[in-house]
């Protein structure tokens, strides 16, 4: 007996017994009938299991559950969730690992990526940088062909790549990719502009003929490209007409003087500004655009600010309300304090004028500071800084003409 | 680019979304039978501070709890007492809970094994195989078939007490809970044949006790049917 209680065999006989018993499948006669052999033991067994399965089981009732339930839920209002946990005195969300893995991971590229961007702004060809900077311009046309692209967007490109290839030219590093580079953003610009942004394209082409002819020494394979260029450019240059490009002033122009240019005099010019350089005027040639600035960083560009057909240099005295954020003119001939702002052609009130972009400003009225024009990049706040210090420096400009005007006119 | 990169994230609080929306309402009715993925889902939401999930979970395991810790001390109030205590701690203890293939009631039997030997230590009391064998329980055989058959549930509870923890768990788990023999040996972490051998033994001591008090438990299953 003792033996067939350890034997295997009689407790799988008892197991199947049981789950027999307690699914209803069988009785107990057919327990015992089916292993005859374990049917002295087994007996007992199962009646017990009987026995135990009738036991009335008590239940908690339903309010108690209740009760029980309302102590769990204060406990868990009362107990830190860990959707939110307290950091640095302030809760947080708390988020899965991976989550916030990949979040703090997205921060990071987006903060080192803007700083790897900025420091791209001014590397040139051939340094680690300039990838990024490539790339960014990228995006940032990706970007504009979905909100509309900027009318010059493909100048300032254009005029990016001519000074990627005068700092290398400075430096010998010049390449014939670079080169290329430029030609191919120069056609962009020529292929993308509408009427009238190819006229405001004049001191740019005039600049990147002037910087291929005379500047830079080019040979071999440089050469062919910038004569590639040249041969694109120049007959846009032509076609663009007399009255829209001024010439470049000789090489010992005085800023001082040209003041007392008139109108007449300077739409009548239709000299081809050649290549002669001007040593003592910084201005870029940048078109007189204000709600964009296309200047590009050009110390030894000759060309004066353009007089365009746009309104902004009419041929005649146009009145021009004080309250509009542009400088407005003497009401005499009086020599403007500045050499920096463009010469007037009468001296009437009511003309717009544009500062010009690199010029050296020279303090010449109180209150004054120099605002450095800054030169193309791909950062607008750059330009927003410079309108708002425009802004500041024309009004002062204005009151302080204002003072002058009334004053007894000199006779001249 | 910034929405795709934000993506594994809201994925992810999304998932968390879900789970929460999917706990089953059916805690109002006490008896749930919960399918393991479901409570796998509820115990995910419960770890994050759903107070519902774990409401649910709290609804289809009370009962199994307060059974066995009512026939492991054999006293009403005191079951009802350590049935709340274990599911607080549970509560307390939700975020480290890892189920490592088991069910859920498997770690609240463990949370109530534990509530009960800490009882036992605490009142002192638990009363031994001599204790019962001193105790005469006099059965007169004209006493009502009924009275008898309750003197026999109450003798019957009481010698579930006196069985040793393994055995205790054993009957309570396989025949009052009728939970089948891999299930057993998973929640009290022995192998299946170790179960049906301790099983045995806990029926064959279960019968003697009855025997030694006076019962013919043929007598009453007879009376009983």
């Amino acid at each position: 007996m003792g033996n067939e209680q350890l034997s295997p065999e009689f407790y799988n006989a008892l197991t199947e017994c049981i789950d027999a018993l307690m699914a209803g499948e069988r009785t107990l006669d057919d327990c015992l009938a089916a292993y005859p052999q374990f049917a002295s033991r087994l007996k007992p067994d199962l009646q017990m299991v009987l026995l135990t399965q009738r036991l009335k089981s008590p239940r908690l009732k339903t309010n108690q559950l209740d009760a029980l339930e309302y102590q769990l839920r204060g406990r868990m209002m009362r107990k830190p969730s860990r959707q939110f946990r307290k950091v640095i005195g302030f809760p947080v969300p708390a988020v899965s690992r991976t989550a916030a893995a990949i979040l703090i991971l997205f921060l990071v590229l987006i903060g080192s990526g803007g700083g790897v961007v900025a420091a791209s702004a001014d590397s040139n060809p051939g340094d680690d940088l300039y990838p990024v900077k490539r790339a960014w311009e990228s995006v940032i046309i990706a970007f504009y062909n979905l909100t509309g692209v900027p009318e010059d967007i493909w100048v300032q490109l254009a005029e990016t790549r001519l000074t990627e290839v005068r700092i290398l030219s400075e430096n010998s590093q010049l390449t014939v990719t670079a080169m290329q580079d430029l030609r191919e953003a120069t056609e962009r610009a020529i292929d993308e502009a509408n009427p009238e942004t190819r006229v405001e394209m004049g001191p740019f082409l005039q600049s990147v003929q002037k910087t291929l002819s005379n500047q830079l020494d080019l040979s071999g394979e440089h050469a062919g490209v910038a004569r590639e260029i040249l041969s694109k450019i120049d007959p846009v240059i032509q076609s663009l007409g007399t009255n829209s490009i001024r010439p470049l002033p000789p090489a010992n122009d005085d800023p001082t003087r040209r003041e007392t240019q008139s109108p007449e005099e300077t739409s009548t010019t239709t000299t081809f500004a050649s290549a002669t350089p001007s040593p003592v005027l910084t201005v870029a040639p940048t078109t007189m655009v204000t709600e964009t600035q296309t200047a590009t960083e050009e110390p030894t560009a000759t060309i004066l600010p353009t007089e365009t057909s746009t309104p902004r240099f009419p041929p005649t005295v146009t009145r021009t309300p004080t309250a509009t954020p542009t400088g407005t003119l003497p009401p005499t001939s009086t020599s403007i304090p500045t050499a920096s702002w463009t010469p007037l052609p009468t001296p009437t009130r009511g003309s717009v004028v544009i500062p010009q972009s690199n010029v050296t400003l020279e303090p010449t009225f109180p209150g004054s500071t120099y605002v450095p024009r800054p030169s193309a990049t791909w950062y607008p706040w750059a330009q927003a800084t410079f309108d708002s210090a425009y802004i500041t420096q024309t009004a002062e400009y204005d009151a302080i003409m204002t003072r002058t005007a009334e004053a007894p006119t000199p006779s001249p | 680019m910034i929405f795709a990169a934000y993506a594994p994230y809201l994925f992810l609080c999304w998932r968390g979304i879900q789970d929460k929306n999917a706990i089953p309402c059916r805690h109002k009715t006490g008896v749930s039978v919960l399918g393991r993925v479901e409570e796998e889902g509820l115990i995910r939401s419960a770890k994050q501070g759903n107070a519902d999930a774990f409401a649910t979970l709290y609804r289809a395991n009370v009962q199994k709890i307060f059974r066995y810790i009512f026939y492991r001390i054999s006293d009403q109030q005191a079951a009802e007492d350590l049935t709340g205590d274990v599911f607080m701690r549970a509560l307390e203890g939700i975020n480290r809970y890892d189920d490592r293939g088991k069910p859920f009631i498997a770690w609240l039997y463990t949370i109530a094994h534990s509530r009960v030997v800490d009882h036992y230590r605490k009142s002192q009391r638990r009363p031994n195989e001599s204790d019962i064998e001193s105790v005469s329980l006099s059965v007169d055989p004209n006493l009502d078939s009924a009275l008898m058959r309750r003197h026999a549930a109450q003798k019957l509870r009481q010698a579930i007490t006196e069985l040793t923890d393994d055995q205790q768990q054993v009957v309570i788990l396989r025949f009052v809970e009728r939970q089948p023999i891999n299930q057993v040996a998973q929640i009290m972490g022995k192998k299946p044949n170790a179960i049906k051998a301790l099983q045995h033994r806990a029926l064959r001591s279960l019968a003697r006790r009855l025997d030694r008090a006076g019962f013919d438990v043929e007598e009453i299953l007879s009376g009983m049917s």
